[in-house]
C-alpha cells in the first residue's frame, strides 16, 4: 500500500472513533441529565411530601387550615391514622360534576396533608381504594367500614366518619338552590379530637312530650361536629341514664312531664349533691307545660310566662318567609363570655322572668339573663294565639324583657363544690333560624353548651359556605357577549387569509 | 436569542398561522366562557380554564409549534442558522420563547372573560391568575415538547402530527393507573400526571413541586433539542 493511502486510512480510522467518542459523550451527557431531572424531581416530590406548602389564592382561604385547627393537629400527641377508603385520586384532583364537591375533596386532601406536618408526622393518611379491592371489607371489618368510609384510628381509640359528614346541604328559601357548606375542618378537628384521648361527653335530648325533631336533628348535628356524642332519651320509660350525660336537653316539648319525670330530673341534676350536672330547655310557645315551669320557677327561679314577645320598631325584626322575627343582642355572661353585643334572632319567644339575682356569693341560686328585648318589644298574651283571637300586643311589666336566662346552682360542702348550670330559653326555634353570618345563632346554640360541658380542647370552627354568587345576565348582555366570542375569532381568520392572499406570491 | 426571538414572533404574523392559533383560542375560550359563565351565571371560571387546558394540548400547541424548526429545515434556512455564530441556546430560546408569547397572548382571553365578570361582581383574580400562570406552565412544557419533535422533521404535518400524539399520551396517561393495576404505575404516572399537577393551579392553590415540574420539564425538552441541533450541526 503507498505511503499516501496508508495515511488516509489512518486519517479516517481517526474520525472515526473520534466521532464515536463525542457521540458517546453526548448521549451519556443526555441520558445523565435526563436522570438527573427526574431524581430533582422525585426529590422535590418527596420534599413536598413533608413540607405541603401551598399558596392559596382563594378569596376566603378555602384551602388554608384556620389557627384553630392548626392549634388542634399541633396538639396531636400520639399516632393517628387516618385511612380513607377510597381512590386517592378523588381527592388528589377531583373530576365530579359538581365543583362545589370539588372543592370539598380537594379540602380534605389537603387538611389532611396539613395535619401530618403540622403534627410532626404524628398524623398520617392512607388511601385504601375498597372498590377496587373488595377483601379490605373483610380485613377491616371490626370497624364496620364501607367505600364511603373515613377511619380514623389511634392504639386505643377510633372513630369513623363518612364522605357524606364532610358537607351540609341546604335548600336556600330565597333562591330554591341548594347551598353546599364545607364542614371539613370542623369535622376533621373534632374526630382528631375524640380519637386523640379527647374527652367523652354525652348531651341527651329528651323526647316523648312532642319536642320538635328538626330542631333537635340540626342541634345534634352541630354539637356533634364540635365533639361531643349525642343520643335521645324518654325519660318516662327508660331505666337507666348514660353516666357521660353531662347535660339534658329539652326542645320545645308541647305536653307536660309528669310529676315522676319531674323528680327524676331533679334528681339526675342533684346528682346525690354533688351537682356539676346541667339542663337546657327550650320552650314552646304552643305548648303547655306546667309542672315542668313549675319546677324551673321553684328550684331555679326562672318563671315561665305564657306571653308571646313581638317587636314593633321596624329596626329589631326581620321579615323572612312572611313572618317577622325579632332580633336582639345577647348579653355576655359566664355562658356567653364571647358573645356580648352579638345580634341573634329569637322567633316566637316567651316571656321569662326571673326570681333571683346576680350575685353568686349573696345567693345559692343566681339568674343571669342571656337575650333581652328593648322597649320596643310588645308582649301578646298565648291564649291570643291558641284561641285565634286577634293579636293585642301590650307593653311588658318591666323592661328590658327577658327571653333567655341561665340560673346557676352553687353549693360547697366540706366534701363537694359542684355547679348546676340550667339554661331557659323562651324560644326553641332560634338554633335553626338563621345561617347568616351577622347573626350568631348557631354560636348562641354552641357556645353555652361549650362553657357548661367543656370538652376542654373543643373548636368552634364556622362551616365554610361554598356557594358562590350568581349573576344576572340581561338577554341583551348575554347577546353582545356571544357577538364579541364569534366576532374576534372571525375578524382573526380573515386576517390571515389577507395576509395569506398577500404572501402567497412572495 | 433577541433577534431569533423577534424573527420568529414576527413572523407569527406575516403568515395566517399566528392568527389562526389565536383565532382558534379565543374561540374555544368564548365558547367555554359562554357555556358555563354566562349561561349558567356564574363568576367561578374553573371550567373554563379546565376545558381549555385540554383542549389547547391537542389542538393549539401542536398548530403552534408544528413549524418552528421544520420550516426551517424545509427551507434549508437551518443550514444558516447552524452555521451562523449564534449560541444554539440562544436559537432554541428565541423560538421557545416566540411560541410561548403568542400562546400567553391567546391565554389572555381568559383575562378578557374575568374583565367582563368583573361588571358584575367582584372575580376572584388571584385564582384566575394562578390558572393562566398553571395554563402557561404547562403549555411552555408542551411547546418545549413541541419543540423537540419539529426538530426531528421537516414535514410540518408530521411535527403538528407528533406533537398531538405527545398531547394525546399526556392527557390519557391517567388512565394507565385503571389499566395497569400495579403500584409501580400508580407511582410513574401521579409523578408525570399533567392533569394531577394543573388541577392544583385550577383549584386556586400554588404548589412548589408542580412549578418545578413544568420548569424542569421545558428545561428537559429545551436542552435535548439543543442536543439534536448540535449533532446536526457536526453531522
Amino acid at each position: 500500500m503507498s505511503e499516501n493511502k496508508k495515511k488516509a486510512v489512518r486519517r479516517s480510522g481517526f474520525r472515526t472513533n473520534r466521532k464515536l467518542q463525542l457521540g458517546a459523550t453526548a448521549t451519556v451527557l443526555t441520558v445523565v441529565v435526563i436522570a438527573a431531572v427526574m431524581v430533582f424531581n422525585v426529590i422535590v416530590g418527596i420534599l413536598y411530601d413533608r413540607f405541603p406548602w401551598a399558596l392559596d389564592l382563594t378569596a376566603d382561604s378555602t384551602y388554608t387550615l384556620s389557627d384553630e385547627s392548626r392549634e388542634v393537629a399541633k396538639k396531636v400527641n400520639q399516632d393517628l391514622e387516618i385511612l380513607v377508603f377510597m381512590d386517592e385520586a378523588m381527592f388528589a384532583s377531583p373530576t365530579t360534576e359538581s365543583e362545589d364537591a370539588n372543592v370539598i375533596l380537594r379540602q380534605f386532601y389537603r387538611f389532611t396533608q396539613d395535619y401530618g406536618t403540622l403534627s410532626g408526622g404524628k398524623v398520617t393518611t392512607k388511601y385504601l381504594d375498597m372498590e377496587a379491592d373488595p377483601t379490605l371489607a373483610t380485613k377491616y371489618k371490626e370497624y364496620e367500614v364501607d367505600s364511603s368510609s373515613i377511619l380514623f384510628r389511634t392504639k386505643d381509640q377510633y372513630r369513623v366518619i363518612s364522605i357524606d359528614d364532610l358537607y351540609k346541604e341546604e335548600l336556600d328559601s330565597t333562591t330554591y338552590s341548594y347551598v353546599y357548606s364545607s364542614l371539613v375542618e370542623q369535622k376533621l378537628a373534632s374526630t382528631v379530637n375524640a380519637v386523640c384521648g379527647g374527652k367523652t361527653v354525652t348531651l341527651t335530648f329528651l323526647t316523648g312530650h312532642g319536642e320538635n325533631e328538626q330542631v333537635i336533628a340540626s342541634m345534634k348535628s352541630l354539637y356533634e361536629l364540635n365533639g361531643y356524642t349525642t343520643n335521645v332519651l324518654n325519660l318516662g320509660s327508660a331505666t337507666e341514664i348514660d353516666e357521660t350525660t353531662e347535660a339534658m336537653i329539652i326542645v320545645g316539648p308541647t305536653s307536660d312531664y309528669s310529676i315522676e319525670e319531674i323528680t327524676r330530673l331533679r334528681a339526675w341534676l342533684s346528682n346525690d349533691g354533688k351537682l356539676n350536672r346541667d339542663l337546657l330547655v327550650m320552650c314552646n310557645y304552643l305548648g303547655s307545660c306546667p309542672n315542668l315551669y313549675d319546677f324551673l320557677k321553684n328550684d331555679y327561679g326562672v318563671t315561665v310566662t305564657d306571653n308571646l314577645v313581638v317587636e314593633t320598631n321596624t329596626d329589631n325584626y326581620l321579615q323572612m318567609m312572611g313572618e317577622m322575627i325579632p332580633i336582639t343582642s345577647i348579653e355576655g355572661s359566664d355562658v356567653t363570655p364571647d358573645l356580648d353585643g352579638e345580634k341573634v334572632m329569637m322567633p316566637y319567644t316567651l316571656e321569662l322572668k326571673t326570681a333571683f339575682g346576680t350575685d353568686t356569693e349573696a345567693e345559692a341560686v343566681t339568674n343571669h339573663p342571656l337575650v333581652e328585648f328593648p322597649e320596643s318589644a310588645k308582649l301578646i298574651a298565648q291564649s291570643q294565639l291558641t284561641e285565634n283571637t286577634e293579636a293585642d300586643p301590650k307593653d311588658a311589666e318591666e323592661y328590658p324583657v327577658i327571653g333567655m336566662v341561665y340560673a346557676k346552682e352553687m353549693r360547697q360542702t366540706s366534701e363537694h363544690a359542684g355547679v348546676t348550670n340550667v339554661i331557659v330559653s323562651g324560644s326553641y326555634l332560634y338554633p335553626i333560624t338563621s345561617s347568616m353570618t351577622q347573626y350568631k345563632n348557631e354560636a348562641l346554640t354552641l357556645e353555652p353548651i361549650r362553657t357548661i360541658a367543656s370538652l376542654g380542647d373543643t373548636v368552634v370552627i364556622s362551616a365554610k359556605d361554598l356557594s358562590s354568587i350568581t349573576l344576572s345576565y340581561s338577554v341583551s348582555d348575554a347577546r353582545a357577549i356571544q357577538i364579541v366570542m364569534i366576532a374576534v375569532p372571525l375578524i382573526l381568520v380573515a386576517i390571515s387569509l389577507f395576509v395569506f392572499l398577500r404572501r402567497r406570491h412572495l | 436569542m433577541r433577534a431569533v426571538f423577534k424573527r420568529e414572533f414576527k413572523t407569527y404574523f406575516t403568515s395566517p398561522i399566528g392568527y389562526c392559533v389565536l383565532a382558534i383560542m379565543f374561540a374555544l375560550t368564548g365558547f367555554f366562557f359562554v357555556a358555563s359563565n354566562v349561561q349558567y351565571a356564574t363568576p367561578d371560571m374553573t371550567v373554563v380554564f379546565q376545558n381549555l387546558q385540554s383542549y389547547m394540548l391537542i389542538l393549539v400547541l401542536p398548530v403552534l409549534t408544528m413549524r418552528l424548526m421544520s420550516d426551517d429545515k424545509r427551507q434549508k434556512t437551518d443550514q444558516l442558522l447552524l452555521t451562523a455564530p449564534v449560541n444554539l441556546v440562544g436559537i432554541v430560546g428565541g423560538k421557545f420563547l416566540a411560541a410561548i408569547l403568542l400562546f400567553a397572548i391567546g391565554c389572555s382571553m381568559t383575562l378578557v372573560c374575568a374583565v367582563i365578570i368583573a361588571f358584575q361582581t367582584t372575580p376572584d383574580w388571584l385564582v384566575i391568575f394562578g390558572n393562566y400562570l398553571g395554563l402557561l406552565l404547562l403549555g411552555g412544557m408542551v411547546i418545549a415538547i413541541g419543540l423537540l419533535i419539529s426538530s426531528l422533521t421537516e414535514s410540518q404535518f408530521i411535527a403538528a402530527l407528533g406533537s398531538f400524539l405527545a398531547s394525546l399520551v399526556l392527557i390519557l396517561t391517567d388512565n394507565l393507573k385503571t389499566i395497569f393495576d400495579s403500584k409501580i404505575v400508580s407511582a410513574v404516572v401521579d409523578f408525570l400526571s399533567v392533569n394531577q399537577r394543573y388541577s392544583s393551579f385550577a383549584a386556586g392553590t400554588i404548589q412548589y413541586d408542580d412549578i418545578i415540574f413544568f420548569l424542569s420539564m421545558q428545561a428537559l425538552f429545551l436542552f435535548l433539542t439543543v442536543r439534536l441541533m448540535d449533532r446536526k450541526r457536526w453531522n
